[in-house]
Order: structure tokens, then sequence, then C-alpha cells
């Protein structure tokens, strides 16, 4: 009842398109009746014109045939028959002398010796109009000649058409009122039901402000517009609702993921604290101080990164470089590891094919990928990196024969923080595929692996081969 | 040689001021902008190490005035901020070196010690020597108690890097950054396998050890 009442002032929506439907409404229907009133009147108007016009002829032809004496019995003859509508007539000379003149006494006061003038303007022909002295009428005269010059004259008062007219005029005011009212209340229904999503849209706001997340817009799926905003602001709070999720569950993970450290980094540094004052513990327990608060900050930089390259505020420093040159790159900084292990590593890309992207980004992709392929493969084990140009795309595939990714948790490493069974037991943070498939999305590429536990895993790569504008 | 430190933060400053002094450097801490270029009008200072957020004239805007009253001094920028436009910013600003918070001491002092390097013009040297291993940057050799040994590439950059620095600690980071040219940190510690790679080559069969690992610090190459 409240919004009802908000609804009505000048301001909302609501008013204005009901005042709009409605000014519109009255606005057309008084053009319409105003046209009808202009035609009726024009026609009422030619129709005592050709009357008069018929009459004089009639007349006209009468006084040649007989003179004035068979036109008043002619006149006497139609008074005495029918009742028709009395009219003027006159018989003068030119010289504006009067030889027989019938009034209707009924007839409003004319101001008759301007029959005498002649007609003036050329368009209006042999029609005189005398306007009744007291203004409520007009008198329409039609004058002809006869052949002995004498002038006749037939006139009509336009009192009775006046009269239809009025009629006419309280007919369509006794019409227009309850119009009116109807397209008031038309306005207020239509008003009413198209902002009706738009209502629901405000009510699902409001529930929303007040905490209540899950609160969605009620569609109708008519495929209008206005469904179509609803269907599109229910995506959008499925997207933020699920952005919230992610980002709660990640600040969750974050926050456990640290815990653990820095637990460990107190609890050092207590015992160090309680024990005796021993030169050499004491600097082992710094060393091992120094060493959980690097991991943390390490943790800290890289998601940051990950979430820059997410949100597209990571600044790419964008150049063409050799993919090979790149793939040099990285297993050089692995190649005593991989010594170690005993695992041969092999780059396969064309010396032709370059790439643009952000020269320390890459770099630090392909260090995270051969990372985790040198990870998880076993001793005396193959890793492959390949490089080739397919249609509009640059790919790069890092294959491993390691331990491989059980399906289960195949959707789920690019997570932040996901580590795999296999992934607790080892050294890393789980952020390592997360900040890869930042990076890759930072640079409009997009990732993909496949992997058969016990066989090996396969991730691929796609970057656009057009260079990526900068964000 | 004598460094001026501007921090807000008493104990970043008491830190960094340690640590400058037991590196043998005389050091002066001022809290704010306006302190800090009052004295160097005064004082004549070889390095400032500026924090860039600081209460009032900010960093940035304090090292425009120094370089205004064309002071030279050289400027080792501190700074939370560690985006590269930020970086960026500050050296065009008219800092010489920029450091992103938080740090290991390690790596502050060789950057310090870098800044005075150039702007004291040191020539190149053309040997390397710390105790009785001897690096010849001109041929590559390199010789312990006269015995020539045969290192790969990389282990010959780590070398060089690590006896440029000898006696002094340098960190993971530095040596990632000075030997591949990389700047973040894998998770496997290549680092480590390149060091141990290196000693075995250079104090295995040798006595005394050079390449000594501090926890938590990194590693320094000494004779003692």
């Amino acid at each position: 009842m409240f919004s009802r009442l908000r609804e009505l002032r000048p301001r909302t929506v609501w008013f204005r398109l009901a005042a709009w439907y409605a000014a519109f409404f009255a606005v057309s229907s008084a053009v319409l009746f105003g046209l009808a009133y202009l035609l009726l009147a024009s026609s009422l108007q030619r129709q005592d014109r050709d009357l008069l016009e018929a009459k004089l002829r009639e007349l006209a032809a009468q006084y040649e045939a007989g003179g004035l004496a068979a036109l008043q019995r002619t006149l006497l003859l139609e008074q005495r028959t029918v009742r028709r509508r009395p009219f003027l007539l006159r018989v003068s000379r030119p010289g504006g002398n009067t030889i027989f003149m019938t009034t209707p006494d009924q007839w409003a006061d004319f101001d008759l010796t301007r029959l005498d003038q002649p007609p003036t303007t050329a368009a209006k022909g042999r029609w005189i109009e005398i306007h009744a002295r007291d203004d409520s009428a007009i008198l329409e005269v039609v004058s002809t000649q006869a052949p002995d010059h004498t002038v006749l004259q037939v006139g009509l008062s336009t009192e009775r058409r006046d009269t239809v007219l009025e009629q006419f005029a309280w007919i369509v005011l006794a019409i227009l009122v309850p119009i009116g009212v109807a397209g008031i209340a038309g306005g207020a229904y239509l008003a009413t039901r198209a902002l009706r999503p738009i209502r629901q849209l405000i009510q699902t706001v409001h529930a929303i402000d007040a905490g209540a997340m899950e609160a969605r817009v009620a569609t109708r799926s008519t495929g209008d517009e206005l469904d179509e905003l609803g269907v599109l602001f229910n995506r959008m709070l499925d997207r933020i609702a699920a952005l919230i999720n992610g980002m709660r569950a990640a600040l969750d993970t974050v926050a456990h993921d640290l815990r653990t450290p820095m637990a460990r980094l107190r609890g050092i540094a207590e015992v160090a604290l309680r024990a005796e004052p021993d030169g050499r513990a004491g600097r082992e327990a710094l060393a091992d101080c120094v060493e959980e608060s690097d991991r943390v900050l390490t943790m800290l930089n890289t998601l940051m990164d990950i979430s820059e390259a997410e949100t597209g505020t990571l600044a790419l420093n964008l150049e063409t470089m050799s993919v090979q040159s790149l793939f040099d790159d990285t297993i050089e900084l692995y190649r005593n590891i991989a010594e170690d292990r005993e695992i041969r590593i092999e780059a396969i890309a064309p010396s032709d094919l370059s790439l643009t992207a952000d020269r320390s980004r890459m770099r630090q992709v392909l260090a995270n990928m051969l990372d985790n392929a040198l990870k998880y493969t076993a001793r005396g084990g193959r890793v492959a990196l390949t490089a080739y140009a397919a249609k509009a795309q640059i790919v790069i595939v890092v294959e491993d024969t390691g331990t491989g990714i059980a399906p289960t948790d195949l959707p789920r490493i690019w997570d932040r923080l996901y580590r795999g069974d296999l992934g607790r037991t080892r050294r890393g943070l789980g952020l390592g595929l997360s900040l890869v498939r930042a990076i890759v999305h930072a640079h409009h590429g997009r990732v993909d692996v496949s992997s058969e536990p016990g066989k090996g895993s396969r991730f691929t790569l796609f970057f656009p081969a057009t260079s990526p504008s900068r964000r | 040689m004598r460094i001026l430190v501007v921090e807000d933060d008493r104990k970043i400053a008491s830190f960094i001021t340690m640590g400058l002094k037991q590196a043998g450097f005389a050091v002066d801490r001022a809290a704010n902008a306006e302190d800090a270029l009052d004295l160097m009008q005064t004082e004549p200072y070889d390095v400032a190490v500026v924090d860039i957020v600081l209460p009032g004239m900010d960093g940035l805007a304090m090292i425009e005035a120094l370089r205004r009253n064309k002071m030279l001094t050289p400027v080792l920028i501190v700074s939370a901020k560690r985006s590269v436009d930020d970086r960026v910013k500050g050296l065009q600003r008219g800092g010489d070196d920029y450091l992103t918070k938080p740090f290991a001491f390690s790596e502050l002092l060789a950057r310090v010690q870098a800044l005075i390097r150039r702007a004291t013009a040191a020539t190149e040297p053309t040997r390397l020597t710390v105790g009785d291993l001897v690096v010849d940057l001109l041929t590559r050799e390199v010789t312990r108690a006269k015995r020539s040994l045969t290192l790969q590439p990389r282990e010959f950059a780590l070398l060089e890097f690590l006896m440029r620095n000898a006696g002094r600690p340098v960190s993971k980071t530095m040596i990632l950054e000075h030997v591949w040219g990389y700047g973040f940190d894998p998770q496997t510690n290549v680092v480590d396998v390149l060091v141990s790679r290196l000693r075995q080559k250079v104090d295995r069969e040798f006595a005394p050890k050079l390449l000594h690992t501090l926890r938590g610090v990194g590693y320094v190459l000494k004779a003692s």
C-alpha cells in the first residue's frame, strides 16, 4: 500500500506512464471528435447551400416563366402544402429597390440592408453572409440575376444548423468525460502491468540488500525485453554468487594454509625463547623462522599475482619472442634437477615459431609446468615440451610420464591451493597451476589437461597467434 | 661510507640501521622526508635508502626535491608496492634502484653496495681471488690451490657472483636473478641444486671449505 502511495508522486515512472497514456488517449479522442464536428458542420453547410441553390434555380425559372406573380403563387402554394424550412426571398431591382421580400419572423434580427451589397470576393461566389445583430446566427444568402436584370436572392439562417451542432457538441462532451476517465484507468492499468517485472526486480534487489543472497527475479519466459532483463539480472546474480563463494572458499583455504606456517613460526620462536639461552640453538630457531616466513611471503606474492592476473590488473610487457628460446631458458633452469633425477627433457619447437607475450610471465608459466612435470615423474622418466602453430593458435604442450592425475582431481587442479592426495605429501603451495592458468588467461589464452593415472599427464596451453592487445 | 635511512616504521628502520652498521656503514635515520632533506643538506651521504610511503611528503616527492637541488646522492627506493609500474615510476622520478618490501636484508645490502660501486666507478677487476680460489674473468679459468677446475657455464656464473660478493651473504632470490635472470622463485629449489654442484667442485677435495650455507639467509663465499 505504501508503495502504491509512493507511486502517485509525479516523479515515479508509474505516474508518468499512466499520465502520458491518459493524456494521449484524451488528446486523440478530442482530435477525433473535433474532426467529426468540423466535418458535420461543413456537411450541414453544404446541405443548406445546395438546398438554397436548388431553390434559387427553381424560383428563378418560375420568375422567368411567369414573373413575380408566378413566384408569389408558388410560395403561397408551398406554405400551404408542405411544412418547409422557412427561407428568405427577395426580389429587387439592380439599384437596390426591393420589389418583394418575405422573411420568416422567428429568425434573429439581421441587418437586411446589407443584402444590397454586391458579393465581394470571387471565391465566395454569389454568396453573402450576414451576421445577426446579436451574433447568434448567420444569414447565408445566394443571389442570381434574371434576364430582365431583376435580382433574386434566397437566404437561410444557420440557427437550425447551430442547434444541431450544439447538440452534437454536448453529446461529444458527455462521451469525452467517461473516455477521459477510462484513459486514466487504462493508463494506470497498463503502467502497473508494464512495470510489474521492474517492481519484482526492485523487490529482489531489496531482498538481496537485506541479506537474502539467494533471492532471484521471477521470470515469465515471455521473451520480451523486461523478461530478458530479469534473466540477465539472475544470471549476473548467479555469477556474483559463484565469485563470492569462490572467494570465500579461497580465503578459507588461504587462511588455513597460512595458519600452518604461522603456527610453526610461533612454535619455533616460543620454544627457542623458553629454552636456556643457547647461541647455536637460537640461531637454528631463527633460521627456521626466516624459512617459514619466506614460505608465507612466497605464498602471498603468488596469490597476489594470481588475483592480479585474474582481474586483469596485471601489467603485461608484451614482446615477441621465440618459443624455442623460452624452452631453452626453462630447461636450462631445471637441467641439473632433471639430471639428478635421471629424467630426460625433450623440447620440440619450430625455430621460427614466435609468441607475443610477457617474457618474464611466460618463463614463470613454463617453469611452473616443468617444475610440476618433474615433481610427479619418477626416476628414468621423460618430460616433453612441444610447441606448434595450429590455425590461429600457438599451442604449447607439456607432457610427462609421471604419476598422472586421478579423474576426480582433474577438474580441480587449477583451483587455488588445491593439492591432490599425492601433492599433499610433497613440497609445494598448490598455487603453481592456478598461476599458470591466470597468466595464460591474462594473455587471452586457455589451458587444458588430460591425464591417465599411472601413465602421465598432458598439459596444453593455447595462445592466440595474433598478438593479444594490452588489457 | 655514510648512509641515510628514511623510514617511518621504527622497527623496520632499526633492523635496516642495525644491519648496515654491522656491515660497517655509518648510518643515520630520518622518520620523514622533511627531516631527511634537512640532513642531506648538511651531511654528505653516499647512499639514501628511502621508503615511498612516508607521513607528509612522500618518498617520490622527496627524491624529486633532491634532484631539483642538484643533489646526486644515489637513492635506493624501498616500497611495499610491487608492480612494474610502481618500479618504473620510482626510477623515472629519480630513484637509482628499487626494492620491494618485505625483502631479505642481504639483498638490500648488495644493492646498497652496488650503488656505491657505481657511484665511485671502481675499475672492473679481471681476476677474483678468495683464499686459494682464483677466477680469471678473461680466460674464464678457475683454479683452486693451483689445480684447474672445470665448471659448467651456470656454475661459473654462480661462482663469479659469489666471488664478487665475497664475505657477504647472497640470498637465493639474488642468485636466481643474477645467474638465470629470473625474477621469481620456482617451487623446486634449483639454487640449492646448483650450489651443491658448485660445492662439489670447489670444496670437496679441498680445505678449508669456502662456500658456506647460512640457513635462512643464503650463501656466502669466504676464506675463513
